[in-house]
């Protein structure tokens, strides 16, 4: 970890936000009064991600991750903050080269299911991204690319599958037909979100394994994107955990997965699941409803149902302190 | 005494001159009070399954044959007045998408004491709210939900509302199709703590359909595992999710990421993909991706045979020898 | 795509309407290609056979000038699926243009967009083509063009609730992501995936042309040289009670061609509706 930090990082954060206006109607007696609520949907993220680094971001629904993903691909415009693509702010790069930006920053989506156009086969929609990237010199060039790549990983006969409509494959094979699109492209980040949440468990190792190896092999770096901590312990080398919008606990994989400290990620990993009914397992109870970032209380966000909670904690919400070679946002874990 | 027993149950979708079988011969026994959950991927026919016991099939494209009988009587061959008259009062369902069972422009309250009216139309409007008042408590509901409409409450309130509502006639079986899986982990462990206390009190079973075998392992005394449309393995969850003889469910079961593994040590999985249910093998229907797989296994196709611990798998190799 | 086709297939079969429709349709077109051959006699011919009533000479009778109804019938059919194709084209092809840039630009773009698309729908649209055909003439050119100017409405609010449906799947965003440029993903990938209920849609524009074109002929605001069927109901409305034949015939000409096309777009909506673009 410590020579990753030498190097300058290939993506940072700088306290990106992400706010969404609502307009609620609230109606009074003295006729309908228009208001407008914000859902502060991320807030003030930063992080560095090092060249070659996994991160795993992990949190519940609704706790911006998957926003968070969309801001770092730019398929959202931040609404503070900036997000850098190797010290180079992104929305610099988009306006001056979009292509050559899209290039370096790949994203693998939840639903592979739709990830590709109905109409397009996987040939039209393989060849055709490297077309796009002006990447090989000829059709006959870029087919050979493709097909080269379908067979190292497995899609065999890829003539075959070469000629498929996506209606005609299978979640695990969309998906990685989905990772191997974007790793045609040589990104320098990968941003992957819940990549095998909708696949069935007994070929999610296949495509959490791919996403391992070939960002591993090529050098790039990765933000994996999930909510199911044991799967991102695997993958990843730190884990930021998330809650409304906010990241509250960051450092090394193994650390945060085994030794956590934010009563949040204490009690997410408690409710972990597991398989085995003769394990003991004491389950940190939480209260209330699962959040919602619209009108966030003021203090601590996680007050309201943390079970270590302190009178103090909801006055002033903490900033992120470092302790142990971690980032914890929390009063209880530093006292 | 089984209160649901399926013997032979097969379903096939006819669709544009091709067959899918969808439910190959399964025969099951849900004991009383033996919570029971069947395990299945994409495509195992776990939601057909139980679609087929409710009854629920467009009977033009699908053909359903064997015997399914709730405490001795056969669903398949109810009259409809018989089947609306035990539906809610002996098996009641609790879906995946909770909205959906629920009607946007009624009040909860009003709409589940319908339920309960249809099926007791002498009741009064007191004893009704009463009634429906004390199955929210059941499940930790505030008495003010009775106002409200669904989309007023959360994901966990909605799944309450609707396992409230399949309580409401003290059914004696309760099916659940992937009842939890919409929820964060948190509510989930709740309200399946909440189902396990409500079972031992009130005697209800619970047939719990779900691809996520830690839901099981922390709510289910029995397990059954479908594959393709065919029983793998069935037995107590203890065992069966511990100690798997089932290659299939070896499989299934190793490819369950754990804390105790170390880290980035490679994960497992099944190689290969679900076969071809318009053209099912020949053989075992498992054997295209199984490790274990012999001629046999492609060939002929094994039958559900018991093992020690009151436990049955359809394997030739089940619990490591050839048996044949 | 061969999948899809043989799809396709098997709805047709099932699909009554669509079959029916296409025989109809192939009926009409063959009578239109093949109007001059088909015709007894030349329709714009005059002869001294005036209000003659249907005999074995002339089938369906003549006109207050001796001109065949037959004949005239036959060529009026050209005129009308002309007219009706193109002006149905004309608005599958605006109402596409701007119910897609509404839908899928979204924000300021489809506050102006969806703006003038409901503004255009309150307009009184035939009185329109009658004020524009009264101002600059009534030529064949200039009908079809005015009929397809006003009649694109439809097709833009579907197209416009099919792109706001359609940019939110996750291969809109993941042809972002890749790179495509926006246009190209509203060509490439909105429009040819929501286009299916605007074909549905145009095939029944062809009906509601040809009954535009009927009412501008019957009006007397055809084009004059041209012999359409509203023009011969204009004509035969005088002799309704000498000469029933001349407009019972041409509106039942209409109402064949109006059926016709009706079947077929509301066959080709059944068809293309989620059964066929289910995975």
């Amino acid at each position: 970890m410590s020579n990753l930090k030498e190097t300058t990082p290939v993506l940072t954060c700088e306290n990106v936000s992400r706010f969404y206006r609502k307009k609620e109607k609230l109606v009074k007696d003295d006729g309908t009064v228009t208001r407008t609520s914000i859902a502060k949907a991320v807030n003030g993220v930063s992080f560095d991600l090092a060249p070659g680094e996994i991160l795993g971001v992990i949190g519940e629904s609704g706790c911006g991750k998957s926003t968070l993903g969309r801001l770092i691909v730019r398929l959202e415009k931040t609404s503070g903050g900036n997000v850098l693509l190797q010290g180079n702010n992104v929305e610099d790069l988009i306006k001056k080269d979009r292509l050559g930006f899209r290039k370096q920053i790949q994203m693998v989506f939840q639903n592979p299911f739709d990830t590709f156009d109905p109409r397009y086969t996987v040939e039209k929609a393989l060849v055709g991204t490297l077309k796009l990237h002006g990447i090989g010199s000829s059709t006959a060039e870029r087919r050979d690319m493709v097909l080269e790549k379908l067979n190292a990983s497995g899609l065999i006969p890829a003539k075959d599958f070469m000629k498929r409509f996506p209606h005609e494959l299978s979640g695990g094979q969309l998906q990685r037909i989905s990772i191997l699109r974007s790793m045609l492209l040589s990104p320098k980040v990968l941003v992957a979100d819940e990549p095998v949440s909708m696949l069935d468990i007994s070929i999610r190792a296949d495509i959490i394994n791919l996403i391992y190896d070939t960002a591993r092999a090529e050098g790039t770096a990765a933000v994996f994107i999930s909510h199911d901590i044991t799967t991102t312990r695997y993958i990843a080398d730190r884990i930021a955990v998330m809650y409304l919008g906010r990241i509250v606990e960051l450092g090394k994989a193994d650390d945060i997965a085994l030794d956590p400290m934010h009563p949040y990620t204490k009690a997410l990993i408690s409710n972990c699941s597991s398989i085995d009914p003769r394990e003991k397992r004491e389950i940190i109870k939480l209260e209330g409803e699962p959040p919602s970032p619209v009108n966030i209380p003021k203090g601590c966000h996680f007050a309201p149902r943390c079970p270590f909670v302190k009178p103090t904690c909801f006055e002033e919400e903490k900033e992120l302190v470092e302790i142990n070679g971690r980032l914890v946002r929390c009063g209880s874990a530093i006292c | 005494m089984a209160i649901l027993s399926l013997r032979d149950v097969s379903v096939t979708y006819r669709s544009s001159g091709k067959e899918v079988h969808a439910i190959n011969n399964i025969s099951l026994d849900v004991e009383e009070n033996e919570s029971l959950g069947i395990v299945g991927e994409s495509g195992s026919g776990k939601t057909t399954l139980i679609m087929a016991v409710l009854r629920l099939l467009n009977t033009k494209t699908t053909d359903v044959t064997g015997e399914a009988l709730l405490k001795g009587e056969d669903i398949f061959q109810m009259t409809p007045e018989r089947l609306s008259e035990i539906r809610w009062t002996e098996m009641a369902i609790v879906f995946q998408k909770a909205l959906n069972a629920l009607s946007p422009v009624h009040t909860v309250g009003r709409f589940i004491g319908d339920i309960y009216r249809v099926h007791k139309p002498e009741a009064t409007k007191e004893e009704i709210r009463s009634v429906v008042e004390e199955t929210f408590e059941l499940v930790n509901l505030p008495k003010r939900i009775f106002k409200l409409y669904p989309h007023e409450l959360s994901g966990g309130m909605l799944q309450r509302v609707s396992i409230a509502m399949s309580l409401i006639l003290d059914p004696s079986l309760l099916i659940m199709d992937e009842a939890t899986t919409a929820l964060d982990v948190v509510t989930q462990n709740q309200i399946l703590e909440e189902i396990k206390r409500l079972e031992e009190q009130k005697g209800i079973t619970r047939i719990m359909i779900t691809h996520d075998m830690s839901v099981v392992a922390s709510s289910c005394k029995k397990v059954a595992v479908l594959y393709a449309g065919s029983l793998m393995e069935s037995g107590p969850t203890e065992k069966v999710l511990v100690e798997p003889i089932h290659p299939y469910t070896q499989g299934l079961v190793e490819s369950f990421p754990t804390f105790k593994t170390d880290t980035h040590e490679p994960l497992k999985s099944i190689p290969g993909s679900l076969p071809d249910l318009a053209n099912l093998p020949a053989g075992c229907v498992f054997a295209p991706r199984c490790p274990k797989a012999s001629d046999i296994c492609f060939n002929s196709k094994p039958e559900m045979k018991d093992y020690p611990g009151n436990r049955k798998a359809a394997c030739f190799f089940a619990g490591g020898s050839n048996n044949e | 795509m061969k999948k899809n086709f043989e799809k396709f297939k098997q709805a047709l079969y099932g699909n009554t309407q669509f079959k029916v429709g296409l025989v109809m349709l192939a009926i009409l077109l063959f009578i239109a290609l093949f109007a001059g051959v088909l015709s007894p006699y030349d329709p714009y011919k005059l002869s001294e056979d005036l209000l003659v009533s249907p005999s074995s000479s002339h089938p369906l009778g003549t006109d207050n000038l001796g001109r065949d109804l037959l004949s005239m019938l036959f060529y009026g059919a050209k005129v009308s699926l002309l007219v009706g194709t193109i002006s149905a084209l004309i608005a599958a092809v605006i109402g596409t243009l701007l119910g897609g840039v509404a839908g899928f630009f979204g924000g300021k773009v489809d506050m102006i967009f969806g703006g003038f698309i409901n503004i255009f729908m309150m307009m009184p649209t035939f009185f329109l083509i009658l004020i524009v055909v009264a101002l600059f003439g009534s030529g064949m050119l200039k009908v079809m063009i005015v009929i397809g100017l006003t009649s694109w409405v439809g097709n833009a609010k579907l197209m416009r609730a099919q792109a706001l449906s359609i940019k939110e799947r996750t291969y809109i965003k993941s042809a972002e992501s890749i790179g495509e440029s926006k246009l190209k993903i509203l060509f490439r990938h909105i429009i040819p995936n929501g286009i299916f209920p605007i074909i549905a849609n145009t095939t029944m524009g062809v009906a509601s042309a040809i009954l535009t074109e009927s009412s501008l002929a019957f009006l007397g605001l055809g084009d004059p040289n041209i012999i359409s069927w509203g023009q011969i109901i204009q004509n035969g409305k005088s002799y309704l009670l000498t000469g029933w034949w001349i407009c019972v015939f041409a509106g039942l000409a209409i109402i064949y061609t109006v059926i016709t096309f009706y079947l077929l777009g509301d066959g080709i909506n059944r068809i293309l509706s989620p059964k066929l673009r289910s995975r």
